[in-house]
């Protein structure tokens, strides 16, 4: 069995939780997230008829007052950067967590998710921000966890 | 190789005429490449060993560093054939070299079979006889399960009930043993959580080198030991031994040795790790308690222990309840009439209840059976002394007076002793002098108290009093009035004595009567005659002349009819019994 240890990391509140919550097998509670500081579940996937785990560390948002721990990002096989569509401001600590997380674990393939899309009202996010992404060349993809919009997209296109 | 003399010295013997011919000249090139010295290098068995042995060291380690070589394989029959010869030459050389390594290994084999051997006697011994063994025989009947799963279940020390092989960096799984009988959540999830752990433990403490040694968590032991590329976590239930650590490390050892390519290059495929099962496997350990560290000799003591314990805590509830209930005897005993209780004292596992009692106070013993105690174990120590108490100052006074059951006493506050009812006057008299020495008594009052003897003394006078005795015309008895005399005399001696008994002196007047017929004078002697008559006749049955007075009691007068007719019924003497007390003169 194949299986792939993938991170998501993100600022407090962006939906990381919710994105996989319903895409996934999990056997423990959402207090590990504020206690030990991150939640593992499991999603299976079939790519190209091959069987794959992903093991998906949902590690505990960055917020002023608490850091993510990097040491939980070793092994990664890929990451997922998740921001809030709705706030600008977890675009800017999306782009400071890569620098962190590619510090410490090297370069491996990562993927941005743009997260509440369904929030169309809310959405702060505009052509100057995407420009950002585009410029950097960083893959990225919109997606609603409460929809389920573009979350199942996302995995596949990370995993290809 | 040095020592070969060089291929490109020229030979003196070049130009020889047997060049002509090809075997000369190829046994020419032949000593022009080899030469003479070399030639005797081959052909002299000796340098030629001499050789060999100088690079025979260099070529063995050479051997070794390379897999692919045979060469342990093919030496093998070599070095058994050398061993079986040396041991027919003189087995001692072999023996001596041997000796510091097996000593110390048959020793330790001897011990552990002895070990083996004493523990699966004292498990056969102790769980078919005791009553531990009973209860789980019971328990297997209950449920249905056979004798040995019950067993197995509850004398389990240690059960290793999951083995995880972990890539280190990533925290993902690389394999997973479950014991049989125990269930187990997501490896996956487990693995990567426990990696999580791990690394939240070094960052919170601020280790970075040293791993987690152990978790526990109720029954649970997790137990790892940590290698350069993966670790191996050990769930374990109950208390593991040190050797289970052993294991550990020795397939953590193993793996981390054949798997080291593998390990290295994981980039997520477990499968090629499914091989080193057999190895976790040595991990999968249990063991059943079988190894029972205290001996039989003190589980008795021990059980002894309990024994005293739980009797001792028996006595204690029972000897608490027991004073109390002791406490409220003694209680109940002060309150009866003529006893006090001063002290209860326990001693010796007795009671003594120790006081001033009145004589005439109920018997304690008789209070004792109407309670739950043990009458053996009360004793009581009694100071006599005399109550006021009206109710004994009565019993008192009956059981000094004995009264009749006709009379009634009555003490009243003051001390005053009411009498009521009749009494012989003699008990009467006694009472009254008698009744005043006893302490509370200060007056005794017998007004009430009517002697029995003056009311037989009344029936006497009456009978006495309505007998007549029938006369003929003069002074001679009418016959057949010997048996009226007689009971009369009888009822007078009675009489006579129960006057002397109330203290009266008695009197009777024996009157003789006449019809008034005749001359008066001589009615007058005639009556006289007559009474003298019955007096005489009294005298003679015992009666004391001076009671008796002789009257004369005149006829009544004549009826106006004028008939002189004798009326018979008035020839007769009659009695008038006068009681005179001596001292006021008065009946």
């Amino acid at each position: 069995m194949l299986q792939k240890k993938i991170c998501m990391v993100g600022a407090f509140a962006t939906g990381k939780t919710s994105l996989v919550a319903r895409y996934v097998q999990g056997i423990y509670s959402d207090k590990y997230q504020t206690t030990v500081g991150v939640k593992i579940d499991k999603k299976k996937m079939t790519i190209a008829s091959q069987d794959l785990n992903l093991i998906l560390w949902d590690i505990h948002g960055e917020d002023e007052f608490q850091k993510i721990k990097l040491s939980y990002l070793r092994g990664s096989a890929a990451y997922i950067l998740v921001a809030d569509g709705t706030r600008r401001d977890t675009l800017c600590t999306v782009f400071n967590l890569q620098a962190k997380v590619e510090q410490t674990i090297g370069s491996v393939p990562f993927m941005t998710i743009l997260n509440k899309y369904d929030l169309t009202t809310d959405w702060e996010l505009d052509e100057d921000d995407l420009d950002q992404l585009s410029q950097r060349r960083w893959p990225y993809c919109v997606g609603s966890a409460k929809t389920g919009l573009g979350v199942e997209e996302c995995f596949k296109q990370l995993v290809q | 190789m040095s020592d070969l003399p060089s291929p490109a010295k020229p030979n003196p013997s070049a130009s020889h005429p047997e060049a002509d011919y090809p075997l000369s000249e190829l046994t020419e090139l032949r000593n022009l490449v080899i030469g003479p010295d070399l030639k005797e290098r081959f052909d002299n068995a000796r340098i030629r060993s001499e050789d060999v042995s100088r690079v025979l060291p260099e070529a063995l380690d050479l051997t070794l560093q390379d897999k692919d070589q045979p060469l342990p394989k093919v030496i093998v029959p070599t070095v058994e054939k050398a061993i079986k010869s040396s041991v027919s030459t003189d087995q001692n050389i072999l023996s001596e070299a041997l000796f510091p390594i097996m000593g110390p290994a048959i020793r330790k084999a001897i011990a552990a079979a002895i070990q083996n051997l004493i523990d699966s006697l004292n498990q056969s011994l102790e769980h078919s006889l005791s009553a531990q063994s009973l209860s789980w025989r019971f328990e297997a009947w209950r449920t249905g399960k056979s004798f040995a799963e019950v067993l197995l279940l509850r004398t389990l020390v240690y059960q290793v009930e999951q083995v995880f092989l972990i890539h280190k960096v990533s925290g993902l799984v690389l394999h997973h043993l479950t014991a049989a009988t125990a269930t187990a959540q997501d490896a996956d999830l487990v693995s990567a959580m426990f990696t999580a752990i791990q690394d939240f433990v070094k960052d919170s403490f601020s280790i970075s080198n040293d791993a987690l040694g152990s978790l526990q968590v109720g029954e649970l032991t997790i137990w790892v030991n940590e290698g350069p590329q993966a670790f191996i976590a050990c769930v374990i239930r109950g208390n593991p031994p040190g050797s289970l650590r052993q294991a550990m490390e020795n397939a953590l050892e193993r793996i981390h040795l054949l798997y080291e390519v593998q390990l290295h290059e994981f980039q997520g495929e477990n499968s090629a790790f499914e091989t080193c099962q057999p190895y976790l496997e040595q991990c999968l350990q249990s063991q059943y308690q079988g190894k029972e560290k205290r001996s039989p000799f003190l589980k008795w003591i021990g059980g002894a222990a309990g024994i005293l314990l739980l009797g001792w805590g028996t006595w204690m509830v029972l000897s608490l309840s027991e004073s109390r209930q002791v406490e409220n005897f003694s209680q109940q005993l002060n309150q009866q009439p003529g006893i006090v209780v001063l002290q209860t004292q326990k001693q010796n596992g007795k009671y003594t209840i120790s006081g001033l009692r009145d004589p005439l106070a109920i018997p304690p013993q008789e209070l004792v059976a109407k309670t739950d105690l043990d009458p053996d174990k009360l004793d009581f120590e009694w100071e006599p002394y005399l109550s006021f108490d009206s109710e004994l100052v009565e019993s008192r006074v009956k059981a000094l007076l004995q009264p009749p059951q006709t009379v009634i006493l009555h003490i009243d506050v003051n001390g005053v002793l009411q009498m009521s009812g009749s009494a012989p006057q003699t008990w009467i008299n006694q009472a009254k002098t008698l009744a005043l020495r006893l302490p509370n008594i200060t007056q005794v009052d017998t007004q009430q108290v009517v002697p029995i003897e003056r009311q037989a003394l009344a029936a006497l006078t009456h009978k006495i009093e309505s007998t007549a005795i029938f006369f003929t015309q003069n002074a001679q008895l009418v016959p057949q009035q010997n048996g009226t005399l007689k009971t009369l005399a009888l009822d007078l001696i009675a009489l006579l004595q129960k006057g002397t008994t109330l203290g009266q002196r008695i009197t009777v007047q024996v009157e003789g009567h006449t019809d008034a017929t005749g001359a008066e004078l001589i009615n007058l002697y005639i009556r006289e005659t007559r009474a003298e008559a019955v007096i005489s006749l009294l005298v003679k049955q015992g009666i004391d002349p001076r009671v008796l007075q002789t009257v004369s009691v005149e006829p009544p007068p004549a009826t106006s009819s004028g008939s002189s007719q004798p009326i018979l019924a008035n020839r007769k003497v009659t009695f008038k019994v006068i009681a005179v007390h001596p001292s006021t003169g008065t009946p």
